[in-house]
């Protein structure tokens, strides 16, 4: 008899589990949606963000998903399961265009926000013709230096190569490490080698990119090899000793604490720096590549975007272009730059607030002295793999210069052949 | 315990047919699709069915070529022609006459996938044995000799070569009779320095040719692992170095000594600790303390340094739990049975490879099988210290098949890998422990 009960309360207890999984969610009028991001230093601002947004609109909550470092690992595990976020952060370009192309976004052109983006950064979401995603912050890579210390030394802020030439020299003899390096993640030389091939390349980089995807040109086209891989050596002579042993962390440490005078960084390394160091005077100036000071351009272009999934339910959907619209009022604004300090792409965006290198930023944006961030441009494995991979074990007299450029090449032919 | 018929099969079906439909849904079923996707070329982002197709290319390949008017109509029924962009998107969320609209089931995927099938319009493309062709034509994935070049075109020229380095490494590899001419006539042997000197001004056409000859010739073999040589190269001694000193350790602590229990728990607690954690204390310990220990500044950062550097922290975390093993084969050792070697005048190293070692055959079985399966996929700890660099210095098999799925969109490749991977491991770990299962059957 014993036997049985324990036998039955067993069986009990797996319908309960089971039918337990089955009638976990009820149904009611409020809408939950999900929105999936990266950016992990805006963690606590992107709350206060659904906070406000649920607040003007009782009826949806707003869900955040948090994958800071391999969020497009999550992103295509589950989307090969068939199910996707309904708002996915997303890097501009090609993130953007491969999800696209795949069909997993919904195309935005006709919402009305689309229309209150600056035009200029539109080309970033588009694909054939169509806009898939709302370009969300702007970005810059370029030299982020410490006006105290160069001012300490009487030293001009650098506008050409020979220029910076010569503030890294005196930076050096006062024992002053130019740059804070960091040669440890690919990543940063990835952004480095592209940024100079871009710089150098000038007008010549929409044909030459061009001619890469239809298979016959070569990384070395549009510039004079000698002169990208100079400016590499220049860097490698400069990061200081440590630098292959430096990750993102101890380069923001170093450069916070006055150890070194500049860092090559996006604008996103600011914000840590200026934590660790409230008392940093920063300036943001482009990596100039040339003798000439009409080339230095700023590196900066469209970083995140929204974009909505094509396969959610109507009634998600409709929540979450509600959340899109919402994020170009004032309000939205006002929080997106004042707590989470990043730069607006919506028109007439007040930006007087943020600090003097977002600033720096903003000008250089507004006169028109920017180039694109080309590395978006590039196929994926193009970037992620030969371009970063290359740039660093060329950093670590691994393979010398013809090597990097045959690496980046045959990969690129690689990916546009399929 | 006799049991009848009805428990049996009571049981059966309570616990041991859950446990054989979890094994093949969660085991056999993923590595036969793993299989199937090493055959294709898929990126990892392109659904089943696609969502968009153009507009020409659904009226002219799918609805022209469909000749059951049904089916062309079930299709039509899902995909809805977007005017503006001009692609036939397909609708995951059917709205029925009534009520809230519903997902697309998933019997009405398999006949859309049906359907498009039969017209040739399949998501994913099977290129055959492509992915594995392309593996080992992969200059950074399997090991090879590599011409390491030493003099860079953009660098001016060097005024002094070392006698050797000049003989060996730059005028063996000149075969036209001219350069190499040229090139005596302007490097002049000096016996005093023993090395060969650049002497007389230039011209710019001399220094051009120059540094051509040199830019091409002046190189070194040197041994490239690649990505399948540091998989190898690691397990080697992550699997020789850990077994050694876990037994090592074993046999310390297995002695008759004070706080060993204290010791036990310290040596197996970096097996505790989450990796991440050791990854950021080593990084540390490698930045800061080694280069005052030790003089070299440069560890994890170092090409030549860093497989040894990731070798050494893999070795101190994953000896506490082997030494476990090893320790717990000790204790089944009979005492008597060492006694009595003793009392017979067997010296230390007698009773230890004649009594112990034998004994614990089965705890070596175990370990190696462990240690070898482990080393074989490492992943985490590599990803957590070097992510696999600089360049692909430190990139196990693993750490390479993430990449190229998950960042470089390449899915169908990496799965190659990953079979490959999987073949490798059966064969290693089979042939160890059929080696070493007979052996322990000898005794």
């Amino acid at each position: 008899m014993k036997k049985s009960r324990i036998r039955y309360f067993l069986m009990t207890l797996i319908i309960f589990v089971l039918a337990g999984t089955f009638f976990t969610s009820f149904a009611s009028d409020k809408v939950e949606i999900e929105l999936f991001y990266y950016k992990q230093e805006i963690v606590k601002q992107m709350g206060e963000m659904a906070e406000a947004f649920s607040k003007k609109y009782p009826n949806v909550s707003v869900k955040l998903t948090l994958i800071p470092n391999d969020s497009m690992t999550v992103l295509q595990t589950r989307m090969a399961g068939g199910d996707a976020p309904d708002i996915i952060q997303l890097q501009a370009y090609s993130a953007v265009f491969e999800f696209a192309k795949a069909g997993w976004l919904a195309d935005l052109t006709n919402e009305p926000v689309a229309s209150k983006v600056v035009d200029g950064t539109k080309t970033s979401v588009t694909y054939n013709g169509r806009m898939y995603a709302l370009p969300m912050d702007l970005a810059g890579i370029g030299i982020i230096y410490n006006k105290d210390i160069l001012n300490k030394y009487n030293l001009k802020t650098p506008t050409t190569f020979s220029e910076l030439q010569k503030v890294c020299s005196t930076l050096k003899k006062n024992n002053i490490t130019p740059f804070a390096g960091l040669l440890k993640a690919n990543w940063s030389l990835g952004h480095f080698i592209s940024m100079v091939h871009t710089t150098l390349a000038g007008p010549k980089l929409m044909p030459w990119l061009d001619s890469m995807n239809k298979g016959t040109g070569s990384f070395a086209d549009p510039i004079k090899t000698k002169d990208l891989f100079n400016i590499m050596d220049f860097y490698k002579a400069n990061v200081g000793e440590n630098a292959a042993e430096m990750d993102l962390d101890e380069q923001q440490a170093a450069f916070a604490s006055g150890e070194a005078a500049m860092m090559v960084q996006g604008l996103w390394s600011y914000g840590a720096a200026i934590e660790t160091n409230p008392k940093l005077n920063c300036g943001f100036i482009p990596f100039p590549c040339t003798n000439n000071a009409k080339d230095a351009k700023l590196f900066a272009d469209v970083d995140s975007t929204f974009a909505l999934s094509a396969i959610s339910s109507p009634a998600k959907t409709k929540a979450a272009k509600q959340f899109l619209e919402w994020l170009a009022t004032p309000e939205a604004i006002k929080i997106w730059v004042e707590r989470c300090k990043l730069v607006p792409t919506f028109k007439g965006a007040d930006v007087s607030s943020m600090d003097a290198p977002f600033q720096d930023l903003v000008r250089y944006m507004n006169e028109g002295k920017t180039n694109p961030w080309a590395f978006s441009m590039y196929p994926v494995a193009a970037f992620e793999d030969a371009c970063k991979n290359g740039a660093q074990e060329y950093i670590f007299g691994l393979k010398n210069a013809n090597d990097v450029i045959e690496f980046i090449d045959e990969t690129w032919r690689r990916e546009v052949k399929q | 315990m006799i049991t009848n018929k009805k428990t049996k099969a009571f049981y059966f079906i309570i616990f041991l047919l859950p446990a054989l439909l979890l094994y093949g849904l969660f085991f056999i079923f993923p590595l036969f699709q793993g299989i199937k996707y090493s055959f294709t070329d898929w990126n990892g982002i392109v659904p089943e069915i696609p969502f968009n197709i153009a507009k020409n290319e659904f009226e002219n390949n799918i609805l022209a070529k469909i000749n059951n008017p049904h089916k062309s109509e079930y299709l039509l029924k899902f995909y809805e022609l977007d005017e503006p962009s001009s692609f036939y998107r397909l609708s995951t969320w059917v709205q029925e006459d009534k009520g809230e609209p519903r997902k697309l089931t998933n019997k009405e995927r398999k006949e859309i996938k049906k359907i498009l099938k039969s017209v040739g319009i399949t998501s994913i493309n099977y290129i055959g044995l492509d992915n594995f062709k392309e593996m080992f034509k992969d200059k950074r994935f399997v090991p090879r000799f590599e011409r390491r070049y030493l003099y860079n075109e953009f660098d001016e020229l060097p005024t002094v070569l070392g006698k050797r380095s000049f003989k060996k490494k730059l005028l063996k590899n000149i075969t036209d009779e001219n350069e190499r001419e040229f090139l005596l006539s302007k490097y002049h042997f000096v016996k005093s320095k023993s090395a060969y000197i650049l002497d007389g001004e230039l011209t710019e056409e001399e220094t051009t040719r120059m540094k051509s000859i040199l830019g091409d010739n002046m190189y070194e073999k040197v041994f490239v692992r690649g990505v399948i040589g540091f998989t190898l190269f690691f397990t080697l001694y992550n699997v020789l170095l850990t077994n050694l000193l876990a037994l090592t350790l074993a046999l310390i602590l297995d002695t008759k000594m004070k706080y060993k229990n204290l010791l036990r728990s310290m040596f197996f607690l970096p097996n505790v600790i989450s990796l991440i954690i050791v990854a950021y204390l080593w990084s540390y310990m490698f930045r800061l303390i080694f280069p005052l220990i030790t003089g070299i500044s440069v560890w994890l950062g170092s090409p030549d340094l860093a497989p040894y550097s990731v070798v050494m922290v893999a070795i101190w975390q994953g000896c506490g739990y082997l030494m476990v093993i090893y320790l717990a084969g000790l204790q089944t050792i009979p005492t008597e049975l060492v006694e009595a070697s003793e009392v017979d005048g067997a010296k230390w190293y007698q009773r230890l490879f004649f009594i112990k070692f034998p004994l614990l055959l089965p705890a070596f079985t175990i370990c190696l099988f462990y240690s070898l399966s482990n080393s074989l996929r490492t992943f985490d700890i590599i990803m957590a210290l070097t992510q696999g660099g600089p360049g692909y210095v430190t990139t196990p098999i693993v750490v390479d098949i993430y990449k190229n799925a998950f960042m470089q969109n390449r899915y169908g490749y990496a799965t190659a890998k990953a079979v490959l991977l999987c073949l490798m491991i059966m064969v290693i770990t089979g042939t160890q422990l059929y080696l070493m299962k007979r052996r322990e059957v000898e005794l």
